[in-house]
């Protein structure tokens, strides 16, 4: 009798362990297979001289980049091996940072997809300014990228390879449901919340609004006003009354209007980034990045269609901007091979926009090249939205541009700490002056200590 | 000749140890120390010496103060419940009753779990709106239940009892090792001098598994000041900065601000701080640690 349940012990417990290690074990052979494979892609073509860039896991899988990076082989002959690194494209940094803190330059290119992540590593020295060779190569930058090219001190790090903006895409089905036409044209804040409202219905879990924890829903209306965030003596401009009702704003949606899941709600049940393409909420304020998930069927199978417009607008009508991020692409200072290098960046920036979905940050287009990009997304969605939904919501309308981002001192610390801060606001912890104040408070500490 | 052969086999056998320790413990320990002392607060490195001034600023940053603080509270909670559960739990194991080889065998699973598993099953347990826990807690009539993982006073506690529910089988596989070596006749003897069930817990069992209860208050005690997995998977520091520990935070200097000089200082503190609650236990031992 003891011996049958010792050997019972046994058995479970081997049996619990297999299926523990195949349910960690497969998604990691998924992850490498995908990655030998991009750089087996790369070892074919057959050619001579090649670039290596660093990419995060997801991109390494993402078609649409490979099929950039193969029509750069294709073109230029120069092959491309990709370094993944495994994590997200935020996680993978902390690798690349002790790359090249250590002047590792085995690694030539790098995507960088905020201007606070530009400034930190020009500021550090980290990558290769870009003059010389766009002289070399007589490549007129400033025709082709305009006001997108990014420059310091008069030196250009990075060409812009997209610069995304803002949109509100909803889910015509819950339109239709609760008979509530869709949203064209230019619109209000208070508009926006008055349709949500319409479209939250607490009995079916749905409801009318989904944003996320980024760093810029907590100042949004505040940089559609072009608010800086810094005061002419590069102190915190946080006090400014527009921070105070960018951030009221926000979190009045979830915990006033109840019109989106307060933070709380966000927070404890972990809702994800992705949340949208549940199906449970009517429209979301995201990044036109986000386009792409719609591309993407398999790993998002809906019964619904989707609709996109431009993004609201403060109603006192000072703010009639977008938000703007620009991605870019730059060299590692201590590359073995920069013109190969200078190839790869000149061909992703120009040419990204084609494959991935971001927009151009370009301003040599022609009405025809615009009209050829949304057409590309439009015959990959079956017609779902039409090009000039997608003009009209994300190019060509009435919204001026203004940064997303707060870029300057401290600008990593900056956006930590309008997040750790406004976090206790958003829960009722703290009052929202006091929440404000003690922004401002600590981002100058913080502006101080990187100074000394 | 036989001495310095024997000598050298000896040597052969603890090189693979000392060649992991040497690279992976001792230099890393030095540099650290070395860097700390450094001004290398950028992604550039930098080697100008500093003297003290990471450590002074240490005192001067309310956030880092804040998370040793969070850690102290964290150990504070989460080593005394470990003991005393995986005590009770063991004491029960040691019974015979039935199933009693499976029920040994599957105490030990949330052991092997992963961290990330354990947080995404506790947040969907804990979550304070349509988890079944909350559910419970409203059924049985109480209004306000506790936010949980969401509340600036009860994440670090929350997080305490899910890492108490993780650790808790090693621990109890330790204690039930030592309740197996207590003799049986000492309860005997107990019990010829008429002591009942408690007595022989309290005079008996517990002074004889002392000299375990002080490796796992010891051991429990650094892992829980070196915590960072749990609390990254779980709240990640939040809300604002209401569960963010020392580990976090030095991970957070180290590799989002690249101040890898300061976060070292800080490191080097928490090394400090453990070494000193180390060495006050082991000085305390006498009073109530007893080998047989």
């Amino acid at each position: 009798m003891k011996k049958r349940g010792r050997v019972t012990a046994l058995l479970l417990s081997a049996l619990m362990l297999t299926g523990l290690l195949a349910g960690c074990g497969s998604n990691n052979s998924n992850e490498a297979g995908s990655s030998e494979q991009a750089s087996n892609k790369a070892a074919e073509s057959g050619v001579s001289k090649s670039v290596r860039i660093y990419v995060d896991g997801n991109r390494a899988k993402d078609s649409n980049f490979l099929n950039v990076v193969e029509a750069f082989k294709k073109d230029k002959g120069i092959g491309v091996e990709l370094n993944v690194i495994p994590g997200d494209a935020v996680e993978i940094f902390k690798k690349i940072d002790i790359d090249l803190g250590a002047q590792d330059g085995s690694t030539d290119l790098l995507l960088l997809s905020t201007p606070i992540q530009l400034d930190k590593y020009v500021r550090s020295g980290a990558l290769l300014p870009l003059n010389d060779l766009i002289e070399e190569d007589k490549y007129d930058a400033k025709a082709i990228y305009g006001d997108y090219l990014q420059e310091s001190d008069g030196k250009i790090y990075s060409l812009p390879a997209g610069a995304g903006k803002w949109a509100v895409y909803y889910n015509k089905k819950i339109f239709d449901d609760a008979n509530v036409p869709y949203p064209s044209g230019s619109w209000t804040w208070d508009q926006y919340v008055e349709t949500a409202k319409k479209l939250t219905d607490s009995s079916k879990k749905i409801y009318g609004s989904y944003m996320l924890d980024y760093d810029a829903y907590m100042y949004f209306t505040a940089r559609q006003k072009d608010v800086s965030g810094y005061k002419e003596d590069g102190t915190s401009n946080f006090d400014d009354p527009a921070f105070k009702e960018a951030l009221q704003f926000f979190g009045d949606l979830g915990n006033v209007h109840k019109v989106q899941p307060s933070w709380m709600e966000f927070k404890t049940k972990k809702l994800a980034w992705d949340g949208f393409m549940s199906g449970k909420y009517g429209m979301h304020v995201i990044g036109t990045w986000y386009t792409n998930m719609f591309l993407d069927k398999e790993n998002y199978p809906r019964d619904w269609q989707f609709g996109i417009t431009e993004l609201p607008t403060p109603a006192d009508g000072k703010g009639n901007n977008n938000l703007t991020v620009i991605n870019g692409v730059a060299i590692n200072a201590y590359s073995k091979q920069p013109k190969e290098a200078f190839e790869f960046a000149k061909y992703f920036a120009e040419n990204n926009y084609k494959y991935t979905g971001d927009l151009p940050a370009r301003i040599d287009l022609t009405d025809e090249d615009i009209n050829e990009m949304f057409q590309k997304i439009v015959d990959r969605i079956d017609g779902e939205v039409t090009i000039e939904d997608l003009n009209k919501a994300m190019y060509q309308n009435d919204l001026g541009f203004s940064d997303e981002k707060i870029v300057g001192p401290a600008a990593a610390e900056y956006s930590n700490i309008i997040l750790q801060e406004s976090e206790l606001y958003l829960i009722g912890q703290k009052s929202l002056d006091d929440t404000v104040k003690t922004i401002k408070e600590r981002v100058d500490q913080a502006i101080k200590a990187e100074q000394q | 000749m036989m001495r310095s052969g024997e000598a050298k086999a000896g040597v052969l056998f603890i090189l693979p140890f000392l060649a992991g320790f040497l690279i992976f413990n001792l230099f890393p320990l030095l540099y650290s120390f070395f860097i700390s002392l450094v001004d290398y607060n950028t992604l550039k490195p930098s080697y100008n010496f500093i003297g003290l001034d990471n450590f002074i600023r240490i005192f001067n940053d309310d956030i880092a103060l804040k998370a040793y603080w969070n850690s102290f509270l964290y150990t504070l909670i989460y080593v005394p419940v470990l003991l005393v559960l995986s005590f009770l739990l063991a004491v029960l194991l040691n019974r015979k009753f039935f199933l009693r080889p499976v029920s040994r065998t599957m105490i030990l699973i949330p052991y092997v779990a992963n961290v990330i598993a354990i947080a995404m099953v506790f947040s969907v347990i804990l979550d304070p709106y349509d988890g079944p826990v909350n559910a419970f807690l409203h059924l049985i009539g109480i209004q306000n239940p506790p936010m949980w993982l969401g509340g600036t006073s009860t994440a670090l506690p929350t997080i305490a009892l899910v890492n108490v529910w993780q650790s808790l089988s090693f621990q109890t596989i330790v204690f039930l090792a030592a309740l197996q070596g207590v003799p049986s006749e000492l309860y005997e003897a107990a019990g010829l001098d008429g002591a009942g069930k408690w007595r022989k817990t309290l005079n008996v069992t517990i002074p004889l598994v002392s000299p375990t209860t002080f490796f796992l208050a010891i051991t429990s005690i650094i892992s829980s000041f070196q915590n960072y997995a749990s609390v990254r998977a779980l709240t990640n520091g939040g809300p604002g900065v209401a569960s963010r520990v020392i580990s976090l935070n030095i991970y957070e200097e180290a590799f989002t601000y690249n101040r890898y000089s300061y976060a070292a200082a800080q490191a080097i503190l928490l090394f400090v701080v453990i070494l000193a609650i180390t060495i006050i236990q082991w000085r305390g031992q006498k009073k109530w640690v007893h080998y047989s």
